[in-house]
């Protein structure tokens, strides 16, 4: 009858981070490639998603599961380019395993090329959960300041590419493209880098190659 | 915020052990957080006040313990701890470094108010399956 202390040890994730786990493993073997696109509001995700749609089209089968608090505007915006299902997540600030797992039963089931996942508009929680993507993509846009790397560590450390998007408004902004990257290389030396602006077309077809060239390095060896 | 859906996972954990073990009532909870897990404690612990009521734990007393951030090094194998976030090796500078400790949120222990000393515990289960875990951060 004396108190008992257990001794557990145990990440309070690891049930979630197993099941992405074996959601990638699953859809490597399918030849889909995921990438999860994170930033803060308004960096600039469903336009990039646009661009890509129109830039990808005929060439890839693509998707786009899109996270949002309440409404559907950004599935509505991608709509006519691409397949696409909204995760309304009911006031959570952040996309979990188990909702991109019933979006993706609810897209038309074939075999994708490239599965979009657009996070909720935030630099923080979504840093924390893993949704079986083979890529995490952070977006900066230069309207926001190039000082986010230095205060928003996890998300730029977790993150294998840092795009720099709405690269036509750097003349009107005080944004320094190479202050941006070294605060981003203090906190993931390897981070590697882009510049988009998605309005105008530019750099976006430097991103379709990056993506390319990340699938055939990723997927195409365990598929 | 999303402390709250991690303290609810947690709580669900908190209880099958308790269960497991035949008891139903937890008196302390241990968890560990580091600099990088992404949670905010005084969040944690503003959710684990709201959520436990009308569960084993509702009386129980949270722990959170804060460690350093350490990683290791790929190039030479030093161990840093990391005042700030600069990723960077202390003995050869190399950025090439794996983070080995503060960026996990942690159930350490549950202490159970009672239980019966014949049943098993989960405890063997769980812990020959963290000692590895514990290595496994990026
Ligand atoms: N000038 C300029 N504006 C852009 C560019 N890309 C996006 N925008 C604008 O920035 C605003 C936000 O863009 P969205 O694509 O909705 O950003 P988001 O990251 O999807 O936003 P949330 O989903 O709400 O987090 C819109 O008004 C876009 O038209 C760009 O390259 N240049
Ligand atoms: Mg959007
Ligand atoms: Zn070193």
């Amino acid at each position: 009858m004396s108190p008992q202390t257990i001794r557990v040890n145990r990440d309070i994730q690891k049930e979630q981070k197993e099941r992405a786990a074996n959601l990638r493993e699953h859809l490597s073997r399918q030849g889909t490639l995921v990438i999860n696109l994170v930033s803060s509001p308004g960096a600039g995700k469903t336009a990039l998603l646009e661009a890509t749609a129109k830039h990808l089209r005929g060439k890839h089968r693509i998707a786009v599961l899109v996270g949002d608090l309440a409404t559907d505007r950004d599935a509505q915006r991608l709509e006519p380019f691409v397949p696409v299902r909204q995760l309304t997540t009911g006031g959570a600030c952040h996309l979990e395993i188990d909702l991109v797992q019933r979006g993706l039963d609810q897209l038309p089931n074939e075999q994708y090329d490239f599965l979009f996942i657009e996070n909720v508009g935030n630099l923080v929680c979504p840093a924390s959960h893993d949704l079986a993507e083979h890529v995490r993509v952070v977006l900066l846009s230069t309207t926001e300041g190039d000082d986010k790397p230095a205060k928003y560590p996890k998300m730029f450390r977790t993150s294998e590419l840092l795009i720099i998007t709405k690269s036509d408004l750097l003349p009107h902004v005080p944004f320094s493209i190479p202050n941006a990257i070294s605060d981003a290389k203090q906190v993931r030396d390897g981070i590697e880098t882009l510049t988009v602006g998605a309005l105008q077309g530019e750099g976006i077809a430097e991103w379709c190659e990056w993506l390319q060239n990340k699938r055939q390095e990723i997927v195409s060896t365990t598929a | 915020m999303h402390e709250h859906s991690l303290v609810r996972s947690l709580l669900t954990q908190v209880q099958q052990i308790a269960l497991l073990n035949g008891s139903n009532e937890v008196t302390d909870i241990e968890v560990e957080v580091g600099p990088l897990s992404g949670i905010e404690s005084s969040l944690v612990e503003s959710a684990f006040t709201t959520l436990r009521m009308g569960t084993c734990a509702e009386t129980s007393k949270l722990t959170v313990r804060h460690v350093p951030l350490i990683v290791a090094c790929q190039d030479c194998g030093t161990e840093t701890e990391l005042e700030c976030f600069r990723f960077r090796c202390s003995e050869c500078q190399s950025g090439s470094v794996k983070v080995i400790q503060g960026e996990i949120f942690r159930l350490l222990t549950v202490t159970l108010a009672e239980s019966k000393p014949s049943e098993p515990t989960m405890a063997d289960a769980v812990t020959s399956a963290t000692t590895e875990e514990k290595r496994s951060g990026s």
